[in-house]
C-alpha cells in the first residue's frame, strides 16, 4: 500500500497538479475576495436605500400631520392629535436621518445606536397608534437585541454573505466550500488524475501491476481527501491574508472570532469549523462514490 | 504442470467474433511467437490470458490454476503497447513501481538496465522518449519481475537494428534462465531469429505450427493466409 501511496503522490506531483492546487486556490479566493468586494459596497448602498424607502413613508405621514394641522376646516380635536402623532414621528425620522449620517460616515457604534433609536420609536408610536409604520414588531425587536449586544461588545456590522473582513470573509467562503455543488466540483478536479489513467491505457499497465486493483483506488482516494484537506488550507490562508491585507468594514471595526453569526446564535469560530467539517462529510463519500462509479464504467466499457 | 492452456475459448467483440472453440498448450519453457494479420486477435489473446478481458466461453489456465488476477500476477509478466506509459513520468519511476509492487529489490533494475542499454536516459520523462526507447523501457519492466511467463505484445515493433539485437539478446537470455515468452510480432524475420515455434492465429482459431529448418515463417504465413509473390 506504502509503494501505491507513493506512486500516486509521483503522479500528482509530476503532472502538475500538486502544483496547480494552491495557485487555483489562490485564483479561486481571489474571484471570490473580489465578488465579497462587490457585494458589501452593494450592501452599503442598500442600507442607504432602505433608509431612504423609510424616510419617505415618513415624509409623507409627517406631511400629512402638517396639512392636517395647518388646515382651516380640521376640527381642534383633529388638530391636536395630528400634532401628538407628530411628535411621536418626527424623533422616528430624526433617527433615520442620524442612520443616513453614520453610514455615509463609515460609523458602526454611530449606526447600530441610530437604528436602536429608530425601532423603539417606531414601536412606541405603531402600540400609541395601533398600527404598523415600518416593520413588524417582532423584527424590530429582535434586530434591537442584537444591536445592542453588538453595541455593548465593539462588533463591527458586517453583511453576512459579503464581507472582507477576515473572520466574516472565511465564514463565507467555506460556507461556499461546503456546498454540495462545490464539493462536487471539487470532486471533479481533484479526480482529473484518476479518470485521465482509468479510461486509458495506463489503465492497463494498472490492473496488471498492482493486486488487488483496489488498492490502487484506495491510494487515489486518500491523496483526493487530503488534497482536499490542503485545498481548504491554503484557499483559507489565502483567505485570511486577504482579508487581513485588503479587508475594508462595510461602516468600521472588526469582527472577532467569537462573535455571533446573526441567525445562528453560534460564534463565527463555531460555524466555521462546522463548515469545515460539512466540507469534508460531503467530501469524503462523494469521492469514494466516483471511484467506484468509474471503476465498474471502466471494467463494462472494457468488454464492450 | 502445463505453462498455459486455452480450453475452447469464445470471445468476440459486439457481434464480431475474435475466437470462435480456440485452443492452445504450452507445456515447456521457450519462447513462443504469436502471428496473425492485423485485428486478427493478437493483443486480445494476450489480453484475455492476463485478465485484463474476460473470456466469454472457454477457460484460460496458468500454471495449473485458472488465470485470475492473483495467479496473472504470480506468474505473468505482460510487455503491453506503450501507450500504457505515463508521459509526465520518468522511466525510472515506472520500472521503480513494477518492482516495488511485485517486492523485487531495486537492486535488479540497474543490470537490467546496462544490459538494455537504457541508463543514460532512465531519468528522463517518457514524453521525451521514441519509440525505440519506450519499447526497451517496456520489457524493462518485463524482465525486472523476474515472473516465469511473459506476454510481449509486439516487442519488436519500431525498433533500430542496434536495439533489436539486445530484445534479442534479452529474450535468449530469459530462454536460457528457463522462462517462457509468448511474443506477438509482425516482424516475422526477427520473430524467427528467436524461435521457431510459432502460433497463428487462423478462422478464430489458434494453430500451433513449428516451422521446419528449410522453411520460413513467412513461407508459413503465405500458406496459412492465402498470401503469394507477385
Amino acid at each position: 500500500m506504502r509503494t501505491l501511496i507513493g506512486f500516486e503522490w509521483r503522479r500528482l506531483h509530476r503532472s502538475g497538479f500538486a502544483w496547480g492546487l494552491p495557485v487555483l486556490a489562490i485564483v479561486l479566493v481571489g474571484l471570490f475576495f473580489w465578488f465579497s468586494q462587490v457585494g458589501v459596497d452593494q450592501y452599503r448602498q442598500e442600507l442607504l436605500n432602505h433608509i431612504q424607502s423609510n424616510d419617505e413613508i415618513l415624509s409623507q405621514l409627517i406631511g400629512g400631520y402638517r396639512q392636517t394641522i395647518a388646515d382651516d376646516l380640521e376640527t381642534a380635536d383633529r388638530k391636536a392629535e395630528a400634532k401628538k402623532d407628530m411628535a411621536l414621528a418626527v424623533p422616528i425620522g430624526d433617527a433615520l436621518d442620524a442612520q443616513q449620517q453614520a453610514v455615509e460616515d463609515r460609523s458602526t457604534p454611530r449606526y447600530l445606536r441610530a437604528v436602536i433609536a429608530a425601532n423603539t420609536r417606531t414601536i412606541a408610536f405603531d402600540n400609541a397608534l395601533h398600527r404598523v409604520l415600518l416593520q413588524d414588531h417582532h423584527t424590530l425587536t429582535a434586530q434591537t437585541k442584537l444591536y445592542q449586544t453588538m453595541l455593548a461588545r465593539g462588533w463591527a456590522l458586517e453583511d453576512t454573505h459579503y464581507t472582507t473582513q477576515p473572520v466574516g470573509f472565511l465564514v463565507s467562503w467555506q460556507s461556499w466550500l461546503a456546498q454540495p455543488l462545490a464539493v462536487l466540483l471539487g470532486v471533479a478536479l481533484l479526480s482529473t488524475t484518476w479518470v485521465t489513467a482509468l479510461f486509458t491505457n495506463n489503465a492497463d499497465l494498472m490492473a496488471t501491476t498492482v493486486q488487488p486493483w483496489r488498492r490502487w483506488a484506495l491510494a487515489n482516494w486518500f491523496w483526493a481527501v487530503l488534497s482536499w484537506l490542503a485545498f481548504l488550507t491554503l484557499s483559507n490562508a489565502a483567505g485570511w491574508l486577504a482579508g487581513q491585507w485588503l479587508g475594508t468594514p462595510l461602516l468600521s471595526g472588526t469582527t472577532p472570532w467569537h462573535a455571533i453569526v446573526p441567525g445562528t446564535g453560534q460564534s463565527y469560530w463555531i460555524v466555521w469549523v462546522q463548515e469545515i467539517g460539512i466540507s469534508l462529510l460531503w467530501f469524503i463519500p462523494m469521492y469514494g462514490i466516483l471511484l467506484l462509479v468509474t471503476t465498474y464504467a471502466e471494467k463494462w466499457g472494457r468488454q464492450r | 504442470m502445463d505453462i498455459l492452456t486455452i480450453d475452447d475459448l469464445s470471445f468476440g467483440w459486439r457481434k464480431q467474433p475474435v475466437f470462435s472453440h480456440a485452443f492452445l498448450k504450452i507445456e515447456q519453457p521457450g519462447l513462443y511467437g504469436l502471428v496473425a494479420p492485423n485485428g486478427s486477435g493478437k493483443t486480445t489473446l494476450l489480453n484475455l490470458i492476463s485478465s485484463l478481458l474476460q473470456p466469454q466461453a472457454g477457460k484460460i489456465s496458468l500454471y495449473g490454476g485458472l488465470n485470475t488476477a492473483k495467479n496473472v500476477f504470480d506468474h505473468v509478466a505482460f510487455l503491453q503497447d506503450n501507450s500504457v506509459l505515463y508521459p509526465y513520468l520518468s522511466g525510472r519511476e515506472h520500472i521503480n513501481f513494477v518492482a516495488d509492487t511485485h517486492h523485487i529489490p531495486r537492486t535488479a533494475i540497474a543490470p537490467i538496465a546496462d544490459k538494455l542499454e537504457m541508463t543514460s536516459y532512465l531519468d528522463k520523462r517518457v514524453r521525451h522518449y521514441s519509440l525505440g526507447m519506450k519499447q526497451r523501457l517496456l520489457l524493462a519492466m518485463a524482465l525486472v519481475v523476474d515472473r516465469p511467463l511473459m506476454l510481449l505484445d509486439e516487442p519488436l515493433n519500431g525498433l533500430d537494428p542496434t536495439s533489436l539485437i539486445i530484445v534479442r539478446e534479452a529474450l535468449n537470455q530469459a530462454k536460457a534462465d528457463g522462462q517462457t515468452a509468448l511474443i506477438s510480432s509482425h516482424n516475422l524475420d526477427e520473430l524467427m531469429r528467436v524461435t521457431r515455434d510459432i502460433f497463428f492465429v487462423v478462422d478464430h482459431a489458434l494453430r500451433f505450427e513449428h516451422l521446419a529448418a528449410d522453411e520460413t515463417a513467412e513461407q508459413r504465413y503465405a500458406a496459412l493466409f492465402g498470401v503469394h509473390d507477385k
